[in-house]
């Protein structure tokens, strides 16, 4: 304790545990395999772009899932594209986290009461970390998803499983 | 070479100290370590700098967050591939698929023993430098072609063999094109070539139409060579997921990275050897053994600097435009600048 | 000729497009992020987010959750007391105590329609865009203010005051049919009818 764990001056270098180390660097290059199913998709495709670049917290979207972090589910899961979406969530190398966009992929959204082709909440089908509410979410808001995210990852520690799943 | 280095940075007297004895295989291990680190230095700050091109180009700012700048996202990524479950898929051939991006990262790496550094700095000065250096690039064709047909998928399967074709086919003009200076050079050692630049601005670039020509088409064939945009197909997303190395996660993707970024310098780097004067100044005189490997490699960063800026400048070809290209375009025309530098070479 | 032109055509759009992205490059003035949590652009002050529902306001029309096409808000009431009826900006009357008044975020679509029919427009779309959280029932926001011991105790209350109001009346209007002569006994002193429940 003590000076160990001290940040030398706030921004810059901070000496701490190999802990923190892993989770950092873990949280500081998150690829997302950006899963844009619906609507939501444009706004993920607009938190990307140049206008709230996502690639400041070293976000960049990877095509394969063997090769990202965190999938976004950004949009409508229905029952066809559940199989898919558990395929691929499997695919997914650990230590993985999922991050679910918008109304739809949160709890069924709009659909939840009549849809009968719905996915009420893609939770039912992967285990989720981070629910970004908006239907579509701003890309602000998808941002400050993504900074939850960080601070789970940040609270992790070593050897302990963080999904049940 | 490597009593240089070891002169140089005075881990010869550290050895020596040590009880190390004079002419043991200890001294070449640790001097061939330095191209290793040289490798990793360089992939670090290329994908730093990647970022940052790509993002200042397009308006936006890239790594930020990551430490000051985004200094420290590479570091961040390479810790984090390390982390990661490395997968094996059930039905694919083990062998091959451990094997690839090995084989890949070796092409990569054996290519800079003979990467002329400095005058004095050359890990092995072979008399065929030059075909040495074209023929061991040629090894990653072999480690595409495992990743490809080792995953046991589809889409790395087609990204394999289109890259396959790829380089096998822009080897020729590359080939053609280098061939068009050692005319003029008269021999294919490395070290040769460069001192026969000697008083030459910018080396043999401006002495020849022919010459600049060829120049243009190694850079365009080099490309292809390294699958950089315009010639990435075999990664292109929208159109294979990922190419030969959609099946790869953690560090053997990392090995993948590595090897692109480090053949981004190879090949920068026989450029500069070859057609502007290698580890001389622009103006042609012969510098200390030290800022030569400095000259060399500012030289060879402009032209990875160069390779950024054109791929974030282009489409992607497609496949058949990707040959036409190369077969008919880029190898009629380095054949007519042999022709005629050597035309210029016995008449002139 | 064309194989000439083409040659001509590729090398010169590239080099166009090279000095663009090369002008582009050394153009800080010309960056576009927002560095979002740095610095954040504002909302429209019509943009519809976060819903908030000012309770003290709120009358228990229903006719939000009437008005919303997904049913993401769920209200229960039950009626007030006389003496506990209070009036809202000056022309509504809240006659109803609002046990439960949620909405939950993660179903809405955020069109807005529940806050058209509101009477006292107490039912608004704030500018409030980031509130993600680890789990989806964080996004159920109640606004009720009543516990459900105060709702249990009140609805005791309107119970027994029900009662004594009905037996009042009861016995008013007994007297009333005693006090009334018995001129006509096929008149029927019925009692008048029934105030309706609702207020």
């Amino acid at each position: 304790m003590g000076l160990l764990d001290k940040q030398i001056d706030s921004g810059g270098v901070v000496i701490t545990t190999a802990e923190n180390v892993l989770n950092w660097a873990r949280l500081s290059s998150m690829w997302p395999m950006g899963f844009g199913l619906a609507c939501c998709a444009i706004e993920m495709m607009a938190t990307m772009a140049s206008n709230y670049d996502l690639d400041r917290f070293g976000i960049i979207p990877r095509p394969s899932p063997r090769q990202s972090d965190v999938m976004i589910v950004a949009g409508t899961v229905t029952f066809k594209m559940a199989e898919r979406v558990k395929r691929l969530y499997q695919q997914m190398p650990e230590p993985r986290y999922v991050l679910s966009m918008g109304s739809c992929s949160n709890s069924g959204g709009p659909y939840w009461q009549h849809g009968y082709h719905v996915v009420k909440s893609v939770s039912r089908i992967i285990p989720v970390d981070v629910y970004v509410p908006g239907c579509p979410p701003r890309p602000e808001a998808l941002i400050g998803g993504l900074m939850l995210l960080q601070e789970k990852i940040r609270k992790e520690k070593f050897g302990v499983k963080h999904e049940a799943v | 070479m490597h009593d240089l280095v070891l002169k140089t940075l005075g881990i010869g007297d550290l050895l020596a100290w040590l009880g190390v004895p004079d002419g043991s295989l200890v001294y070449p291990v640790v001097a061939s370590v330095f191209p290793l680190v040289f490798l990793i230095i360089f992939a670090l700050l290329a994908v730093y700098a990647e970022r940052k091109v790509s993002a200042l180009i397009q308006n936006r700012l890239g790594p930020m967050e990551t430490g000051p700048w985004g200094l420290f996202q590479t570091t961040a990524d390479i810790l984090k591939l390390i982390q990661k479950e490395d997968i094996t898929p059930k039905a694919a051939d083990k062998i091959l698929f451990f094997v690839a991006p090995v084989l890949v990262f070796t092409g990569t790496y054996a290519s800079l023993a003979a990467f002329p550094w400095s005058s004095g700095f050359v890990g092995a000065d072979l008399n065929v430098g030059i075909f040495y250096l074209l023929a061991i690039s040629s090894l990653v064709v072999a480690g595409l072609l495992m990743a490809g047909w080792g995953s046991n998928n589809k889409w790395s399967l087609y990204g394999a063999v289109r890259s396959t074709a790829q380089i096998v086919s822009y080897e020729i003009p590359a080939g053609l094109a280098v061939l068009t200076a050692i005319v003029t050079t008269g021999t294919l050692s490395m070290n040769g070539i460069i001192r026969h630049q000697e008083g030459m601005w910018f080396g043999l670039l401006f002495q020849s139409p022919f010459l600049f020509v060829a120049f243009i088409i190694y850079l365009i064939a080099s490309l292809a060579e390294v699958n950089r945009t315009p010639f990435d197909l075999p990664e292109a997303e929208s159109e294979l997921v990922g190419g030969y190395h959609t099946e790869y996660s953690g560090m053997k993707f990392a090995m993948f990275f590595l090897a692109e970024y480090g053949n981004m310098f190879i090949v920068s780097g026989i450029a500069v050897a070859v057609f502007m004067g290698g580890w001389l100044t622009p103006w042609g005189t012969e510098p200390s053994v030290l800022m030569g490997v400095v000259w060399m490699i500012l030289k060879s960063l402009f032209f990875v600097f160069f390779q950024m800026w054109l791929r974030w400048t282009l489409p992607r070809f497609r496949v058949d435009q990707l040959m036409y290209l190369c077969w008919k375009v880029l190898i009629p025309i380095a054949f007519a600048c042999l022709i005629g530098q050597a035309a210029v070479e016995v008449y002139l | 000729m064309g194989y000439f032109k083409d040659i001509y055509r590729g090398v010169s759009s590239t080099l166009t497009g090279m000095t663009l992205t090369a002008r582009e490059l050394v153009r800080p003035d010309h960056i576009v992020t927002i560095q979002y949590p740095k610095e954040s652009i504002p909302v429209p002050e019509t943009g519809r987010y976060r819903l908030h529902n000012n309770i003290d306001e709120c009358i228990g029309c229903n006719q939000c959750a009437n008005a919303c096409p997904v049913s993401c808000i769920e209200i229960k009431s039950f009626k007030r007391m006389d003496k506990d009826v209070e009036t809202v900006k000056e022309t509504q009357k809240k006659r109803l105590w609002v046990e439960q008044f949620d909405i939950d975020m993660s179903k809405c679509m955020f069109c807005g329609l529940c806050t058209w029919p509101c009477p006292t427009e107490c039912l608004t779309m704030t500018s409030v865009y980031d509130y993600s959280a680890y789990d989806f029932k964080e996004h159920i926001f109640k606004f009720s203010k009543l516990t459900p011991a105060e709702a249990e105790q009140k609805k005791a209350e309107l119970e027994a005051w029900t009662a004594e109001q009905a037996a009042l009346k009861a016995a008013a209007a007994a007297k009333k049919a005693a006090e009334a002569p018995a001129v006509k006994p096929e008149t029927p002193a019925a009692p008048p009818a029934e105030k309706p429940a609702e207020g």
